[in-house]
């Protein structure tokens, strides 16, 4: 039907004389809720990423000004100094007057002295004006990075000004644009200059766009066998050439390795699971969708367990499994010596394994629906123009999930790319951006620098993100027809490897979920089975007692559901009302189609971006504007270090899987409820509560299920939100784990799983009662 | 504002007692639209379109898919705002006023009836603000209208798709509108039921004697039910005319093909003011106003059922031969293909239909290769300019 707006589709036609309809009382009410919602979502997502942004790009400088008292004038020769951007300048008495930069004596022309970004200028043997335009570097090296000026000097009523504003007694930070440098400083591009930088970007643009001009024009190739293979070529001599200059260039720049090691091992760690994860997950979707094997709800069910734990668990029970002292590096405890394998756990092969189980849920969830929507007519034709086997696996069953592949693998790349919890238990040495983060802001409190970070760790996820909405709106356009849903023959062979494999990956995903389970049950591992003559009790249950280690405790964990159940309720409610607002609203296209753009955003935003990105903004009594050289106040900054902020975090963090659910069920509603009642003149909130309502009940249902669920696990963006008078159940088990408690750890983390899953059951069993109560209406 | 359009709802409408005056006597137009334009994008769904509805008449409109007439339909209704043109309910410019101003009931194709609510519910749905005893009368008066009162407190998803049909009538019914739009109401449904709720919905209508608009691409739903019909193509009005008009003196050779079926004759030449050449024949043709000049090329079209199969041996005016080509038997009527033959009896490549009723191909006896004689009487000829929907 031509009438309805689509509103994934942004082109917006310019009609010159369209009638409008005078807007009831309802529709200004419809236009605040979905300004509301707009609002809602800037200040939960845009704001606070312009922040980071800012941030990134900014760095303080700090001033400090000493002077002497005219007591102390007379007692020795010092007569002041102001330190500024690494810069020390000490001013002693003498004949002349003596002037020391950076311990070093130096002369002065006419009472100014200059080097570098530093000028110094004395008057009547005091300081008057100091000015600065770069950070002071190592000695001997000047700093090619410059900022505008900053200008200290002595005001004439004796007080002193730092950038024409009246200096505080003690320190004066005042910002400065730094442009990239701080990126720089993190590959360890020291060397570069603002001249190299622009020389930098142009050949990254160009190299991007070519980049995407070889896929366009491969990607042409195969589906247009007869289009020119030239170009390709020439592409791929210009791309040659380019990345030839790009090495010459890093080398004769890199000062050090910076910590670009981590850039390198978290996309290593991220391609590696995405790729085992995604080919596990088709196997075991495969087996479940396409073979006649028995205990499929099982594996389904087995499969979604992950799910319900936070990722350091897998991280713990590697560590019980294959770590110094697993069960299975030490062959049993040296029962089964033959058995003993060291896997070298701790770097890339743990956090790989973590996040292979980490990632299995999501694909195969994605890859089982694509599967589920093939369509059997295809298989019948192939079967009936006497396709074998492998031929219709690769003309008919890939291509029919490529689009399900795609999805698959993209988020299995975001989640593994970004992940917090396993590298932070099982990495050791081996550092991933997520872990710097975590670093630089809780270890070292530089957040400029975990800006920084952040915002690398945001490019490759925000290019995955936009990948799969191209791909996902291309999957779209190709879904016409309705399918035959795919009905399996019983086949022996295939039917018996398919149960073994899944039967592996089940017993695979059980063991590192439940052996920290298990472990946490014993009294002192690994003594309790080597030395059981010095530690004879071997099961307790003392390490649920969370006495004598930090963390919380039980307070942690009741905040963390306290956290989670208000998460569920107000997430549901505002994620249903947005989409339904979005998605039932007739014109504001512009609103709705902003508001919908917004919703989608979230789901690019790593949780630790999240986190950051919300202690710089609810903290910062001003925030900037883009591009905008003044600041507004801050409003918000009231719920800084309040359950309300880690209930938002979370809200934010899930708004995008929760908004499409709500947005596919309010979809499968008649087009035409609103226009009836409408027509009627029933108001629309009569209408929404009356019927939009109960009809979706199990969808919202659904949604306070995967809040709950999610913020009970997740650590990513509550990790630096969280405040001690508010701990977490997720955060004591990062710290009780950096404090050596592994045992409790382990603990916490089968808390969590079990409230999650008794949770899901909770919420499975109300959604089969509504069901059951509602039959009578509900078809069939 | 509010509070008038409430009294306005509430005010009596009749459910058993028949109006005040018939309504085909009343003849002050209650619905007037004018020059609709609606565009989406670059598509242009209504081209400059007028229509009008007298009090209580029931006016179809009719149209391939994809004519706007759905979007037609939403546009009086005031879902889609339109580009250009203006409506007028009851003498009053409604065209800026919102779909909750209008005061008219909208039955969907859909239904769109609300699935966790009864029967009743539904039905009652409109009359809020009304006390709960009022609602149940008039809920159960209206469900006693459409004869499904003894449904009342099944769900949606109990009912047949008649039933269910007839309950979106109800609810759509009961706020007491002044306007009623259908759309394309019975096309989900098979084709016995499909007959029935016709004359059902025709019945309600008169016996409310409620002003009708109903869209749908069954030319034989708008032919029956409507007391005129609205023909859209392209966007474009075509036809807006008795459903006897349409058939018999259709504007356009696109409402000729549309309605009913129709032989078209090509290249005719025209001679003198009432005869065309046609292949070697001369046939009388009354052409009356159609700007035809003499010695122009005109189509000439007619009906099958209005061919006659000649006698031989009589000379009639306006007699053709004929090779049988094949026989078609369609219940009522035998359809024959007949291949025109020149007056020497060689074929000239044109093909007719005739429709036999009064009596069937075996009574004469035709058999493919037979040569006979058919007569095209003059009244029934109609002719129009040439190289309009020449791909006819």
């Amino acid at each position: 039907m031509a009438s309805k707006d689509n509103i994934e589709n942004l082109a917006l036609s310019i009609e010159t004389e369209t009638v409008t309809f005078r807007s009831s009382r309802e529709d200004w009410v419809r236009r605040l809720l979905i300004l509301m919602g707009c609002v809602w979502l800037l200040v939960g997502v845009i704001l606070p990423l312009l922040e980071v942004v800012h941030r990134a790009t900014h760095r303080d400088v700090y001033v400090r000004i000493e002077q002497p008292t005219v007591e102390e004038m007379e007692e020795d020769s010092f007569r002041g100094q102001i330190s500024l951007a690494g810069y020390t300048v000490l001013l002693l008495e003498g004949d002349p007057t003596q002037l020391f930069v950076n311990n070093q004596a130096v002369a002065l022309e006419r009472g100014t002295y200059e080097h570098g970004g530093l000028t110094v200028t004395l008057k009547e043997g005091a300081f008057s004006q100091i000015t600065v335009t770069a950070f002071y570097e190592n000695e001997g090296e000047l700093d090619t990075h410059s900022f505008r000026e900053i200008e200290v000097s002595r005001h004439a009523s004796g007080y002193w000004e730092v950038d024409r504003r009246r200096a505080s007694d003690n320190v004066t930070a005042v910002e400065r644009y730094i442009g990239l440098r701080n990126f720089f400083d993190y590959f360890g591009l020291r060397a570069l200059n603002d001249k190299t930088i622009l020389t930098v970007l142009s050949f990254v643009t160009l190299a991007i766009g070519l980049v995407a001009a070889l896929v366009r024009s491969l990607w042409r190739g195969r589906t247009r066998p007869d289009s020119p293979q030239l170009q390709t070529f020439v592409l791929l001599v210009v791309l040659g050439v380019q990345a030839v200059g790009a090495v010459r260039f890093l080398s004769s720049n890199l000062v050090n390795g910076g910590m670009s090691q981590s850039v390198s091992n978290s996309l290593c760690v991220a391609l590696v699971s995405t790729s085992l994860s995604v080919v596990l997950a088709f196997g075991f979707a495969y087996g479940i969708n396409r073979t006649c094997m028995p205990a499929k709800a099982l594996f389904k069910m087995v499969a979604m367990l992950p799910l319900f734990a936070p990722t350091m668990l897998y991280g713990l029970s590697l560590v019980y499994l294959f770590g110094n002292k697993g069960v299975i590096t030490t062959g049993f405890f040296d029962r089964l010596p033959w058995l003993a394998w060291d896997i070298n756990l701790y770097g890339i092969v743990g956090v790989t394994i973590a996040e292979i189980v980490f990632t299995f849920p999501p694909a195969f969830m994605i890859l089982l629906v694509a599967l589920a929507t093939t369509d059997a007519r295809l298989y019948e034709a192939a079967d009936s123009m006497g396709a074998g086997t492998f031929r219709t696996f690769f003309t008919v069953t890939l291509p029919s999930v490529k689009f399900g592949l795609l999805s698959a693998v993209f988020v299995s790349f975001t989640l593994a790319f970004t992940d917090f919890g396993a590298p932070k238990v099982v990495g050791g040495q081996f550092n991933v951006l997520a872990v710097d983060v975590y670093k630089q802001v809780i270890g070292q409190q530089n957040f400029g620098m975990g800006a920084t970070v952040s915002v690398i760790l945001l490019v490759p996820t925000v290019l995955a993100f936009i990948a799969d909405r191209i791909v996902q709106r291309r999957a779209v356009a190709t879904v016409t027809a309705r399918s035959v849903p795919y009905v399996p023959k019983p086949h022996t062979v295939r039917d018996i490897f398919f149960l073994t494999f899944n039967s592996i990956i089940s017993l695979g995903i059980l063991s590192l979920v439940f052996m920290a389970g298990i472990a946490s049950l014993v009294d002192m591992w690994p003594y309790s089975f080597t030395n059981p003559e010095m530690f004879p009790k071997t099961w307790t249950l003392s390490h649920y007692s969370f006495q004598r280690v930090g963390g919380g405790g039980y307070r942690a964990f009741f905040n963390s559901i306290w956290m989670a159940v208000l998460t569920a309720i107000f997430g549901t409610l505002i994620t249903f009302l947005n989409a339904y607002l979005i998605e039932k609203t007739k014109g504001m296209k512009l609103l709705r189609q902003g508001g919908y753009f917004l919703s989608i955003v979230p789901l690019a935003l790593p949780g630790l971006v999240i986190g950051i990105a919300y202690i710089f903004f609810f903290n910062s009594p001003r925030f900037n504007l883009p591009l905008l050289p003044w600041t507004l106040p801050n409003p918000f900054t009231f719920l800084y270090g309040t359950m309300a902020l880690l209930v938002i975090s979370n809200i934010i963090h899930f708004y995008t899987v929760c908004f499409l659910t709500a947005t596919t069920a309010l979809r499968q509603l008649d087009v035409e409820f609103e226009s009836v009642s409408e027509s009627m003149a029933v108001p629309f909130y009569r209408t929404f509560l009356r019927v939009t309502v109960p009809v979706c009940l199990p969808a919202m249902l659904e949604i306070a299920a995967y809040y709950f669920v999610s913020s009970m696990a997740t650590v990513s963006a509550v990790i630096f939100l969280y405040s001690s008078d508010l701990p977490l159940a997720s955060v004591a088990v990062v710290n009780m784990d950096d404090a050596g408690d592994t045992a409790p750890a382990a603990a916490m983390c089968m808390l969590i799983v079990l409230t999650n899953v008794l949770a899901r059951l909770a919420f499975a069993g109300s959604s089969w009662f509504f069901r059951q109560k509602t039959q009578a209406w509900r078809k069939r | 504002m509010a509070k008038a359009l409430r009294a306005n709802r509430s005010k009596k409408c009749f459910v058993t007692e028949p109006p005040v005056e018939p309504p085909a006597t009343d003849h002050r137009i209650f619905l007037e639209v004018r020059e609709i334009d609606k565009r989406f994008g670059a598509f242009t769904a209504l081209d400059n379109v007028s229509i009008s509805a007298r009090r209580g008449e029931f006016v179809s409109i009719l149209g391939p898919s994809g004519c706007g007439k759905t979007t037609m339909l939403r546009v009086i209704a005031g879902l889609e705002a339109q580009n250009n043109g203006t409506v007028w309910l009851n003498g009053r410019d409604v065209t800026r006023e919102p779909v909750t101003k209008r005061n008219l009931g909208i039955v969907f194709q859909s239904y769109a009836l609300f699935p966790n609510l009864t029967i009743l519910a539904n039905v009652g749905y409109g009359l809020q603000g009304r006390k709960s005893l009022d609602k149940q009368k008039r809920s159960l008066e209206m469900l006693d209208l459409v004869g499904l009162a003894d449904q009342a407190h099944k769900f949606p998803a109990q009912l047949s798709g008649g039933q269910q049909q007839r309950v979106a009538l109800a609810r759509a019914l009961s706020p007491c509108p002044e306007l009623l739009l259908l759309d394309e109401p019975l096309s989900a449904l098979d084709a016995r039921v499909r007959v029935h709720l016709r004359k059902e919905i025709r019945r309600i209508q008169e016996q409310l004697g409620i002003t009708t608009i109903m869209v749908t691409h069954d030319q034989e739903e708008a032919l029956t039910m409507a007391d005129r019909v609205v023909v859209l193509n392209e966007g474009r009005l075509m036809q807006f005319a008795t459903p006897q008009e349409l058939y018999r003196k259709p504007a356009n050779p696109f409402v000729a093909d549309f309605i009913g079926s129709m032989n078209f004759i090509r290249g005719c030449t025209t001679s003198g003011k009432d005869s065309v050449l046609l292949d070697g024949y001369t046939l009388q043709v009354d052409y009356g106003d159609t700007g035809i000049r003499e010695g122009g090329q005109i189509t000439l079209a007619i009906r099958p059922e209005d061919l006659k199969v000649g006698n031989q041996n009589r000379n009639k005016a306006n007699w053709l031969k004929a090779r049988v080509q094949g026989v078609e038997f369609r219940g009522a009527v035998d359809r024959v293909t007949l291949d025109l033959l020149s007056q020497e009896g060689v074929l000239v490549g044109r093909q007719l239909y005739l429709d036999l009723q009064d009596e069937s191909a075996e009574d004469l006896a035709l058999r493919t290769g037979h040569d006979l004689q058919i007569i095209l009487p003059p009244r029934k000829l109609l002719s129009f300019p040439p190289t309009v929907n020449e791909d006819l």
